[in-house]
């Protein structure tokens, strides 16, 4: 039986997986100094989420934006899309113009519209399937799961080291804080959700797309909560590790766009019966 | 080939064995039937129950793609 996923899917999973590893080995050898250790960075950055919000949206418009397959992957598409303004801009300030990204700033703002809308598109879709999977378990396990991490994030991180920290601004102080609780309620609650739905749906081509957004969302999530702890700190800076994590996790969540509407050619899929 | 074979075997390679088998026994029992007892006369509500139960995730035309492998086989007789 054909897989269903076409060779140009895995060819442009492939070609963003390696403009990351490019830019990784640009940054190891501190080519260009600082300034292209910045450039490698952010370019190589924007250029996968702008590819992947380019896909993810067109996509979305082959499956139809207004069905209930096609629309979770629209606001996904959308949320991706406000990521990559955000990168385009801190690219432009710090690439283009050569100055220091403010934090909080603009960029802050369209990483953050990305959380609610990633998330409305997961939950979507995983309300698409409760005529085929209970969804009582995986509801309380997510809540369960969002709301414990909510709680470690709040008493061991925002508590100590964010709230009460007194060398930092009140918007510092409220952007340090929805990252992580975005991450933790926005991003991982979604995705373990989604991941109890396809476990209970017990395999099929259905689950795959939605496999590779919950590895996505959960690598970005991480990405972001290193973010939030290494600026609150002054620690972070372009060329860092954290960068892959954006652009490594941006591309499953692409992957998964280009196999939802490779699925929906079923020349590509193969006979479903023989 | 029973019927309801034919339909998990249509079904299985997008949700699995576990759910195309639950959608062929919810349209057994719809019908006052078990799986094993469901006929040629019964697709048209197979048909209806399929599209009801994919519809809202998986893309149109993979669900065509069940459908009509479905219809073909019964055109050539190849239900017990």
């Amino acid at each position: 039986m054909a897989t269903g996923v076409s060779r140009s899917t895995w060819w442009i999973f492939g070609a963003a997986v390696a403009i990351t590893a490019l830019a990784a080995v640009l940054v190891a050898l501190q080519l260009g100094g600082e300034a292209g250790v910045a450039a490698a960075s952010d370019i190589h950055e924007t250029l996968v989420v702008g590819l992947a919000a380019a896909l993810i949206l067109r996509s979305a418009w082959r499956l139809g934006p207004h069905t209930s397959v096609g629309r979770p992957w629209l606001l996904i598409g959308l949320g991706t899309l406000s990521y990559f303004v955000g990168d385009a801009i801190w690219t432009i300030i710090e690439v283009g113009m050569r100055q220091e990204v403010p934090y909080p700033g603009w960029p802050d703002v369209f990483y953050l519209i990305e959380y609610p809308l990633i998330a409305a598109g997961i939950l979507s879709a995983g309300l698409a399937f409760r005529g085929l999977v209970p969804l009582g378990r995986p509801t309380r396990i997510a809540l369960l799961v969002g709301g414990g991490l909510a709680a470690v994030v709040h008493f061991g991180l925002l508590a100590p080291f964010v709230l009460n920290e007194p060398g930092i601004s009140l918007a510092e102080r409220a952007f340090s804080s929805l990252y992580p609780l975005g991450d933790v309620l926005l991003m991982v609650a979604p995705a373990v959700f989604m991941l109890m739905v396809m476990a209970s749906l017990g395999g099929g081509k259905l689950s795959w797309p939605w496999f590779a957004v919950i590895g996505g969302s959960i690598v970005v999530a991480l990405a972001d909560a290193g973010y939030s702890w290494l600026a609150t700190y002054d620690l972070y800076q372009s060329g860092s590790f954290i960068d892959y994590g954006w652009s490594i996790g941006h591309a499953p969540i692409m992957l998964g766009a280009l196999i939802a509407a490779d699925l929906a050619n079923p020349a590509r899929s193969g006979p479903a019966s023989s | 080939m029973v019927i309801a074979d034919a339909v998990r075997h249509a079904l299985e390679p997008y949700v699995g064995p576990m759910v195309a088998d639950t959608c062929v026994r919810a349209t057994a029992l719809k019908l006052g039937k078990t799986a094993d007892e469901l006929g040629t006369a019964d697709l048209t509500e197979l048909d209806s129950n399929v599209r009801k139960l994919l519809g809202p995730v998986a893309p149109q035309a993979a669900i065509e793609e069940a459908l009509d492998t479905l219809k073909r086989l019964a055109r050539e007789g190849a239900f017990s």
